[in-house]
C-alpha cells in the first residue's frame, strides 16, 4: 500500500495483501485493526452485520501480534500467515469468553468455556478476532431475517437481504468489516449469502473441516468454511482450517493441495441444465453461459449436462436437516446454558416453556418438522424416504462425475431480494436453496464466486461444485472466472446504503 | 393432512399452549405436503449401498478410551442459569413417590 493511501484502503485489500504488508511492517496490526474498528462503527448501524464488536479485546490483541511481527522483522522465529490480520466469525462457532448465541434469546449472554477448533486454527495463525457475526438463529434460514437481534442489511442496497444463514458472515466480507470471515454451510449458508454480497464462499468437502465447537444443526451436513474478498484468500484460510482433530470423530487428514498457479485447461465442465430454465433470473441464466465462454478461452471444456434426483433435493434436505435440528437443539432446556423460563410448576414445563420462550418461530418449525418425520408411524414415509433419496442424490453426483470434473451453476435462482419479500411464506424461502443443498446432501465440496452484476447493481455469483476433495481444482475454476468477471476490488457504496436504508 | 399440534409440541418439549402454533400448524401442513413427494423415492440400488458404505469408511475414528483432564467444573456450572453446591439446580422431578 502506498502510505497515502487511507486507512480505509487496508479494508479493501484483501486478507493475504494485509498479511504481506504487516509482514513487510509497512503498516501495523494496530493500525488495520483501528481501520476496521472505524469502519465498523461507522457503518454497522446500517448493516447490521455484528452482534459483538470486542473493540478493546482486539486491539490488545493487535499490539500482541504486532509484538510477534516486530520479534519476526528483528531475525525471531516467522510470524504466522495470518499474523496481526482482523478477521470476524460467525455467532454459532464457539469462542472462549466471547459471546456466543447464534443470534438466539435461548443463548442470550452465552459465554463458552473453550474455543471451536475452527477458531483455535484461526487464532494460532495469528489473526486478530473483531467480534461475532450475525446469522439466522441457529444457522436456519436463507435471509437473515430470522435473527433475534436484528435482520442483516445488504451491503449493495440496504433494502435488500443479504441471504443467510451466514448473512453477518457475507456483509462484513463484502462492507469491508473484517479481512475475512468465516460462516457454516448446512444447505448453502455460506454459498448463498456469498453470492448475494458479492464476495467468496467455500462449503468444504464434509469431513474436511472438524466440526468441534460448531454449535450442531444438523450433524451430517454442517460444515464450516471462508467468506473472504478473493479466490487465493478462500484457498488459503481452507487451508487453514482443513485437517483432522481427535475432538470430531469425522474429520479426516487430506490436506489442502496449493493450485494458484493451476490453471484450467482440460478441465470437463458439466452445466447441469436443471438450473438454466425460465425460473432462474435472465441475468443470472446469461452469467453462467458467460463463465462457460471464459473457463473455454483458457481451455476447460463446457457442456450441458443432467443432474438426476432434483426433485427430492430440497424435500430430502429440509426432512434429513429438521430431524437432525430436532435432535441436537433438545439439549437446550434451561439446566447447563441459555435460557431459563420466570415460571413453570414442573420440571417438564420448565423444558418446555424455556423453549417456547427461548427459540424463534423458525427454529420452532423446525424442531416441529423434525419430530413429526421421526415420529412412530411417519419416520419410514418421510425420514427412511429422504435417506433413499440422499442415496439416489449421492449416486447421481458419483454418475455425473464421471464425466465431468466440475459444475458450472447459479448459486441461487436470482439476486438478493427485498427484506420482507418472502418472509412470510417458508416454503418459498426454502425453495431458494434449491442449487445449493445437492452438495450438501451429498457432502461435497461447492464454492460461489463473483461474477457479474444485474441491472440493478446487485451481486451475481455462481456455483462450482466437484468431487469430494476437489477443492483445489474448484479454486482453479473460481480463479479463471475471478480473472475474467472484474468484480475483484469493486467494493459497495456504504454510504449510498445508509441513505437507502434511511429511505426504506 | 391435520396435524395434533399439542401432541406434536409435547414430543418436541415446546409449550403446548405456545400462541404461534396456531400459525406453524398452518406453515407445518403445506411443508409437509411439498414433502410428501418422497413418499415415491424408489429403493436403494445394490449399487447405491455399496457407495454409502464406502462414503462412510473411516468415519468413526474415535479416540483411545482414556482419562484426560476437561473443563473446569466451575466454567461450565456458570454457564447455567442456575446452580448449587457444584452442580446443576433444577426444580424437584419427583416428589413422594410421584414423577412430575
Amino acid at each position: 500500500m502506498n502510505r497515502s493511501e487511507g486507512p480505509e484502503d487496508l479494508c479493501r485489500i484483501d486478507a493475504l495483501a494485509l498479511a504481506g504488508l504487516l509482514k513487510l511492517r509497512e503498516v501495523s496490526s494496530v493500525e488495520a485493526t483501528r481501520a476496521f474498528l472505524d469502519r465498523i462503527a461507522r457503518y454497522d448501524g446500517t448493516v447490521g452485520a455484528f452482534l459483538h464488536v470486542r473493540t478493546e479485546d482486539a486491539l490488545k490483541d493487535a499490539e500482541s501480534a504486532q509484538r510477534t511481527l516486530d520479534a519476526a522483522a528483528s531475525g525471531g522465529p516467522e510470524a504466522p500467515a495470518f499474523c496481526g490480520v482482523p478477521v470476524a466469525l460467525k455467532d454459532n462457532l464457539s469462542t472462549k469468553g466471547i459471546p456466543t448465541t447464534c443470534a438466539s434469546k435461548m443463548l442470550e449472554g452465552y459465554l463458552p468455556p473453550y474455543d471451536a477448533t475452527a477458531v483455535e486454527r484461526v487464532k494460532a495463525s495469528g489473526a486478530v478476532v473483531l467480534g461475532k457475526l450475525n446469522m439466522d438463529e441457529f444457522a436456519m434460514g436463507s435471509s437473515n431475517e430470522n435473527s433475534s437481534v436484528k435482520p442483516v442489511r445488504n451491503p449493495w442496497d440496504a433494502t435488500r437481504v443479504p441471504g443467510g444463514s451466514s448473512g453477518g458472515s457475507a456483509a462484513a466480507a463484502a462492507a469491508g468489516f473484517a479481512a475475512f470471515t468465516l460462516g457454516s454451510d448446512t444447505g448453502g449458508s455460506i454459498r448463498l449469502p456469498a453470492a448475494f454480497c458479492g464476495v467468496v464462499g467455500l462449503k468444504p468437502t464434509y469431513r474436511s473441516v472438524s466440526r468441534y465447537g460448531l454449535v450442531a444443526f444438523s450433524s451430517s451436513l454442517d460444515q464450516i468454511g471462508p467468506l473472504t474478498r478473493s479466490v487465493a484468500d478462500a484457498e488459503s484460510v481452507f487451508g487453514l482450517l482443513a485437517g483432522r482433530d481427535p475432538h470430531d470423530a469425522t474429520s479426516v487428514d487430506r490436506p489442502a493441495t496449493a493450485s494458484a498457479t493451476r490453471g484450467v485447461k482440460g478441465l470437463r465442465v458439466g452445466i447441469p441444465r436443471e438450473f438454466l430454465t425460465d425460473a432462474v433470473q435472465p441475468e443470472v441464466r446469461d452469467t453462467v453461459r458467460r463463465a462457460a465462454a471464459w473457463l473455454s478461452a483458457e481451455g476447460a471444456t463446457c457442456v450441458e449436462c443432467a443432474l438426476p434426483a432434483v426433485d427430492y433435493w430440497i424435500p430430502a434436505y429440509y426432512v434429513v436437516s429438521s430431524a437432525e435440528a430436532s435432535s441436537n437443539l433438545a439439549r437446550f432446556d434451561g439446566v447447563r446454558y441459555g435460557h431459563r423460563a420466570g415460571t413453570y410448576d414442573s420440571i417438564a414445563s420448565m423444558y418446555s416453556r424455556s423453549r417456547s420462550e427461548g427459540f424463534g418461530a423458525e427454529v420452532k418449525r423446525r424442531i416441529l418438522l423434525g419430530t413429526f418425520v421421526l415420529s412412530a408411524g411417519y419416520h419410514d414415509a418421510y425420514y427412511g424416504s429422504a435417506q433413499k433419496a440422499r442415496a439416489h442424490i449421492r449416486a447421481g453426483f458419483e454418475g455425473v462425475f464421471r464425466d465431468h470434473d466440475v459444475l458450472l451453476s447459479p448459486v441461487a435462482p436470482q439476486t438478493a431480494f427485498r427484506l420482507g419479500e418472502k418472509s412470510g411464506d417458508p416454503l418459498q424461502m426454502y425453495l431458494q436453496d434449491i442449487c445449493t443443498v445437492g452438495a450438501s446432501l451429498a457432502g461435497i465440496p461447492a464454492l460461489s464466486v463473483p461474477a457479474g452484476f444485474d441491472g440493478e447493481g446487485l451481486p451475481i455469483g455462481l456455483q462450482l461444485t466437484g468431487p469430494a476433495f476437489s477443492e483445489n481444482v474448484l479454486f482453479a475454476a473460481a480463479g479463471c472466472i475471478e480473472r475474467s468477471a472484474g468484480c475483484l476490488g469493486r467494493f459497495p457504496d456504504l454510504d449510498r446504503a445508509v441513505a437507502s436504508a434511511k429511505g426504506a | 393432512m391435520e396435524f395434533d399440534m399439542a401432541h406434536l409440541a409435547r414430543l418436541s418439549r415446546l409449550d403446548p399452549h405456545d400462541p404461534a402454533l396456531k400459525d406453524l400448524s398452518e406453515d407445518l401442513k403445506s411443508i409437509v405436503g411439498f414433502v410428501g413427494t418422497l413418499t415415491s423415492v424408489p429403493d436403494r440400488t445394490s449399487e447405491e449401498v455399496a457407495l454409502e458404505a464406502a462414503s462412510g469408511a473411516g468415519l468413526g475414528l474415535l479416540r483411545e478410551d482414556v482419562s484426560r483432564p476437561s473443563f473446569d467444573r466451575a466454567s461450565l456450572l456458570a454457564a447455567s442459569p442456575t446452580n448449587e453446591d457444584g452442580c446443576y439446580a433444577v426444580p424437584v422431578a419427583i416428589e413422594k413417590g410421584v414423577a412430575k
